[in-house]
């Protein structure tokens, strides 16, 4: 799987979809770190991965 | 009055019982070197010298009545600025929480009182420890350098001796990477072996709250007074019983196996002087007895794309009101670590969830193929640099220095094991150079015992920093 293109027209799509206003000057490095992260992300997809159960828990138990 | 404060936490306790020192000489030589050397290192957010004082008092008379309550009865202890001290302010060393004090200790405070300790201060944190900013706080041996961090001032007043042992945090080596370019002992504990209750988050599944010292053996003593759950209610620990750490520290290297993976640990990012005291460390130990195994540990290479997204989902998720009525008071660092958080995707978390079974299946599988007690690397692949040398990419992405910290440090926030970091001596240069133990599961007693061995064979921890480097 290809990483996405991160465009700063994406950034800004992507921000206002989550409700955050970013600063004008975070938004280049934002696109900077956001098109590392997608590409760390996308990294992973292929990795097969069935066996084994996410590091996620949930017990019903009342505390 | 300046070599008291060279003691080891273990050799001051001695004196304390004997009654050849009191807390509160302890304490006020402290509190004076905290003076002489804050203008230099900046490792305090605040100084808590009128309650230190107090305390000290009170300790002085609870031993005058024959009442110790363990080895920090009475020891001058820092504590990172992102635990909770009631009455006193916590700030995360950030604006966002200006003005804010608590009205509780954190638990590991809660804790540290009981033992007995004097706090004499709060140490300053990278804000809300996510490693963005540069902080006042300057490197012990150099102070032009970076000081390391998050838990930067408590590496730094450990190694200026502003205290006698510190408490950090550690997220992703926030412990290691300031013990190791500060010359000092720091352990990132298990996951949930010492109570995170009241101390700032960023991950609930990879925070961990422990201690730095000048000694194995002082960490030791500092794990045992802090671990554990705060109280049956208490959910930010691991309900596992704490077994007696100093016990078996000076066992000996006999029949202990430490395992070597040169493939992720010893590659071309990692200095020459950094590989070769490292190597001289695996030396020392295999003449001490311990056996060394060279091994592969399938799956490394994913730990730090397995634990990013979930490092930024979780901080993000903490702060996605703050960030929203008070963005312009983050460092703009911080706050766009925090954006990209909110734009981690649900299935990217769920999946580096996923992979992080897939690392931890590996590292289980290592140790148990090759019964190990550890597992042995260099704390850092560098020593430290030049401030303004810095460049940060906590995405861990790039080939900046921290980037190749964070390839170090993170496998054992990603699996939750424990991980200690020794000095192993210095660099031509004069900087600090850490190995890193990583052990079982609750396992810090093995690592304990290594590196109280090492440290009873080299004299590394014995060397100090100036308060003006020549």
């Amino acid at each position: 799987m290809n990483p996405p293109s991160i465009s700063p027209e994406l950034v800004e799509h992507l921000s206002a979809l989550v409700g955050l206003d970013v600063p004008p000057g975070d938004r280049p490095l934002l696109q900077s770190v956001l098109a590392n992260q997608a590409a760390s992300a996308a990294a992973l997809v292929p990795l097969e991965l069935d066996d084994l159960e996410p590091i996620v828990t949930f017990d019903p138990r009342w505390r | 009055m300046t070599d008291i404060l060279w003691l080891s936490i273990a050799e001051a306790s001695d004196l304390l019982r004997s009654g050849d020192i009191s807390s509160t000489e302890l304490t006020r030589a402290t509190l004076e070197r905290i003076e002489a050397s804050e203008p230099a290192v900046h490792a305090y957010a605040g100084v808590m010298a009128e309650s230190a004082t107090r305390d000290a008092q009170r300790a002085d008379v609870e031993l005058a009545a024959g009442g110790s309550r363990g080895p920090l009865h009475g020891i001058p202890v820092g504590v990172k600025d992102l635990c909770f001290t009631a009455g006193f302010p916590t700030s995360a060393g950030s604006r966002v929480l200006e003005g804010f004090v608590p009205s509780y200790d954190a638990a590991v405070v809660g804790k540290l009182r009981g033992a007995g300790a004097v706090i004499v201060g709060k140490t300053v944190t990278h804000e809300f420890a996510y490693g963005q900013d540069v902080p006042p706080t300057r490197n012990a041996w150099d102070h032009a350098c970076y000081p390391g961090g998050s838990s930067a001032g408590s590496g730094v007043a450990v190694a200026v001796g502003s205290a006698f042992g510190a408490i950090g945090t550690d997220t992703g080596g926030s412990i290691r990477a300031p013990a190791a370019v500060n010359g000092v002992v720091g352990l990132k504990p298990t996951y949930g072996r010492v109570s995170r209750k009241g101390v700032f988050p960023m991950s609930p599944t990879l925070d961990t709250v422990g201690p730095l010292t000048r000694t194995v053996q002082d960490c030791a003593l500092m794990l045992a007074a802090i671990a554990g759950r705060d109280g049956a209610s208490d959910v930010w620990a691991l309900d596992e019983p704490v077994p007696d750490y100093v016990a078996s520290l000076s066992a000996g290297l006999e029949g202990v196996s430490v395992g070597i993976e040169r493939d992720y640990f010893f590659y071309d990012a990692v200095a020459e002087e950094v590989r070769s005291a490292v190597e001289a460390a695996i030396a020392t130990l295999a003449s001490l007895g311990a056996n060394i195994v060279e091994i592969t540990i399938d799956g490394l290479e994913l730990s730090v794309a397995a634990g990013m997204p979930v490092l930024l989902a979780d901080t993000s998720e903490w702060h996605q009101r703050l960030l929203r009525r008070q963005s312009s008071d983050y460092v703009r660092e911080t706050r766009v670590m925090l954006e990209l958080g909110e734009l981690v995707s649900a299935t990217a978390y769920v999946r580096a969830q996923r992979v992080r079974a897939t690392v931890q299946q590996g590292l289980r599988d290592a140790f148990d193929r090759h019964g190990l007690d550890a597992v042995l690397a260099p704390t850092l692949p560098l020593t430290t640099m030049p401030v303004e040398a810095l460049s940060v990419d906590l995405t861990g992405d790039g080939q900046t220095a921290l980037s190749t910290f964070i390839h170090h440090c993170f496998i054992a926030n990603v699996v939750g094991v424990p991980a200690l970091s020794v000095p192993v001596g210095f660099s031509p240069a004069g900087l600090p150079i850490g190995m890193q133990l990583f052990g079982r599961p609750f396992g810090e007693a093995a690592l304990f015992r290594i590196g109280h061995a090492y440290q009873g064979a080299t004299d590394w921890h014995n060397r100090h920093p100036a308060l003006v480097p020549s």
